[in-house]
């Protein structure tokens, strides 16, 4: 039994055997490649494969199927494609100019990206020393490696008929199936077995590794995917769905809305802007890395280049849009500003008391939000859109001889000068009084609707020996240094005595 | 030096000049240009003839027109152009005094 194929040849139908087919094939290949060189070849491909057509169709015979013989007298007739004297000068056999031969990724001598493939077939050598030379300078020097990657990069694959022929000179032929390598003229037979035998190690870790790049590219391009869409996922509920499960307190109405924060910062009508430019502005980032990851995955090839421009475009405008905003609403964070004020504490008779000054009723806001990383809360009332902040407040040592309290206001601005004023405007209460500190435990964020970072910190200087009573009103604003014995949560007030190793309890 | 390598080269400056001496005569398939060069030994693989052709063709020396045959597809008649004849009226000179400087040589 015998496969046959239909085949159309300058259309002519034919019926072939598949063996005849294979030839055939070969050899046409063959003639193109050789008159391709030749100006207007493919006409001359087309005039040639006409008079083939010809020659099968006289030889049909009862069958009228194309035989192998049939093929071989359409050789015999035309000519072997290296007997086609095609009036150029280059006769087949002679070796042609040096500069025809480049250096390429071999597709046929593939390990990993065929690169000891290329040299092999270019040097007309067995590629398993190129292999050894690799691995050994891979692991002694460690720049083989780097020489491999560097290779895989810079040279082409030797994917089309005309780059094999440059890649392996006159001893490459389609028709041959391959090529005949010199390699049998100087060697012996047990220096290609330990070829051979290397060979096969190599292959199997190439193989090994080849397997090992996809897996980590599996997991990154996964762990690219699941942090790209929950990242998004995550800003979309923030700023669409005003969900904000990572902010403190976010498990009871203290919730802070992304949405109520912006409408703390900008006018009313610029809010919507600058939700759907955030959204831009973080997540086509966000999408072009789960889709990096998804490409890591599947390993497929795209044409995404205009989406990928589209896309940045798209994020460079936003980006534009929201800075404009951001600065037509004043807000700048480009320079920090600060206005500090040092009072010296007069005549402490005994015991210093630290109590709260200016406070907020617990009716007189609608939410209390702590804010990460610093020892403060916001509050806010969502009606006015008022915004209140607690100060950082620390108590210290100093070695003068009288108490002192310092009160430092921050502030930012897009100049120096417009940062120092904001500062300057915040407004802080204190107080002192027979023995008594009343430091305020809020001051109005100014503007209501221009929050620029604003902060107050205040620091109390004791002197050694002085001793201190903080009183359960201030006590939850004060920040005690880390390992102090005291929890600030605790009721009552606390009495406390400075000394070399700092504030100790008593 | 092998002669056959000496003969080949002669033959293929002259293939030129016989494929434009036959096509003078009269318009021709490209078998029958063929099968004369065959009967006077000047090429021995049909395939060598295709890419002359289509040469002399790029270099306005022929054209070609279809014509329907019996059997299959349609067939190119090559003919000569104007500047053909004139470019074999050129050759046709230098062959003539090519053979007399070789006999001359012979002698």
């Amino acid at each position: 039994m015998k496969k046959t194929i239909n085949i159309n040849i300058t259309g002519v139908v034919f019926q072939i055997d598949d063996d005849a087919f294979e030839k055939l094939r070969n050899y046409l290949q063959a003639v193109n490649t050789r008159f391709r060189n030749i100006p207007g070849g493919s006409e001359a491909v087309d005039d040639f494969e006409a008079r083939v057509a010809e020659i099968l169709q006289g030889r049909r015979g009862i069958t009228g199927i194309v035989t192998i013989d049939d093929v071989n007298e359409v050789i015999s007739v035309m000519g072997r494609p290296e007997d086609i004297d095609d009036g150029y000068d280059d006769a087949p056999g002679e070796p042609g100019p040096a500069a025809q031969r480049r250096l390429y990724r071999d597709p046929d001598e593939t390990i990993i990206a065929g690169v000891a493939g290329g040299i092999g077939s270019y040097l007309n050598a067995d590629p398993v020393w190129f292999r050894l030379i690799f691995i050994l300078t891979t692991i002694f020097y460690g720049f083989g490696f780097f020489i491999y990657i560097a290779l895989w990069v810079a040279l082409p694959v030797a994917s089309t008929e005309v780059r094999k022929r440059e890649l392996c000179g006159h001893r490459y032929s389609p028709l041959a199936h391959g090529r005949k390598r010199g390699r049998g003229a100087g060697g012996n037979d047990a220096v290609d077995r330990v070829g051979g035998a290397l060979n096969e190690v190599f292959r199997a870790l190439g193989r090994f590794i080849v397997i090992l790049v996809r897996v980590i590219a599996i997991i990154v391009g996964t762990s690219l995917v699941i942090a790209g869409f929950a990242l998004l996922a995550l800003i979309i509920s923030a700023l669409v769905f005003n969900y904000g499960p990572w902010l403190p307190g976010a498990a009871s109405t203290d919730t802070f809305h992304f949405t109520e924060l912006f409408s703390v910062i900008f006018t009313q009508g610029a809010v919507p802007w600058v939700v759907a430019l955030s959204i831009m502005v973080t997540a086509l980032p966000l999408l072009g890395i789960a889709y990096w990851g998804i490409r890591m995955i599947f390993r497929f090839k795209a044409r995404d280049g205009v989406i990928s421009i589209t896309a940045l475009v798209m994020w460079v405008v936003s980006a534009v849009a929201l800075t404009m905003i951001l600065f037509s609403q004043g807000i700048s964070f480009a320079e920090s500003g600060r206005y500090t004020e040092v009072t010296e504490i007069e005549a402490v008779s005994d015991t210093l008391v630290v109590t709260a000054g200016r406070e907020m009723a617990p009716g007189s806001y609608d939410k209390k939000i702590p804010v990460p990383f610093d020892d403060i809360f916001w509050l806010y009332r969502t009606e006015a859109g008022d915004l209140f902040c607690s100060p950082i407040v620390k108590i210290r040592s100093t070695d003068q001889e009288k108490p002192r309290i310092e009160v430092t206001r921050y502030s930012h601005g897009h100049t120096r000068e417009t940062a120092d004023d904001n500062a300057g405007r915040i407004s802080y209460d204190y107080s002192f009084r027979n023995d008594t500190l009343a430091l305020g435990t809020f001051f109005p964020v100014p503007g209501k609707t221009r929050w620029n970072g604003s902060m107050v910190r205040v620091r109390v200087y004791i002197p050694e020996g002085q001793s201190i009573y903080l009183d359960e009103k201030i006590e939850p604003f004060i920040s005690y240094p880390s390992g102090s014995s005291r929890h600030k949560s605790e009721p009552g007030g606390s009495w406390w005595t400075m000394t070399e190793n700092g504030l100790t309890p008593g | 030096m092998n002669s056959e390598n000496a003969k080949a080269q002669m033959r293929k400056g002259i293939l030129e000049y016989c494929i434009l001496l036959i096509l003078s005569r009269s318009s021709c398939y490209a078998s029958d240009i063929i099968r004369e060069l065959r009967e006077v030994e000047l090429i021995v693989v049909e395939g060598t003839l295709y890419p002359l052709l289509t040469r002399q063709k790029n270099a306005g020396l022929l054209s070609y027109r279809w014509e329907e045959s019996q059997q299959g597809p349609p067939r190119k008649y090559y003919e000569l152009t104007e500047s053909g004849r004139a470019y074999l009226k050129e050759l046709n000179q230098s062959w003539n005094e090519l053979v007399e400087s070789v006999n001359r040589i012979r002698k």
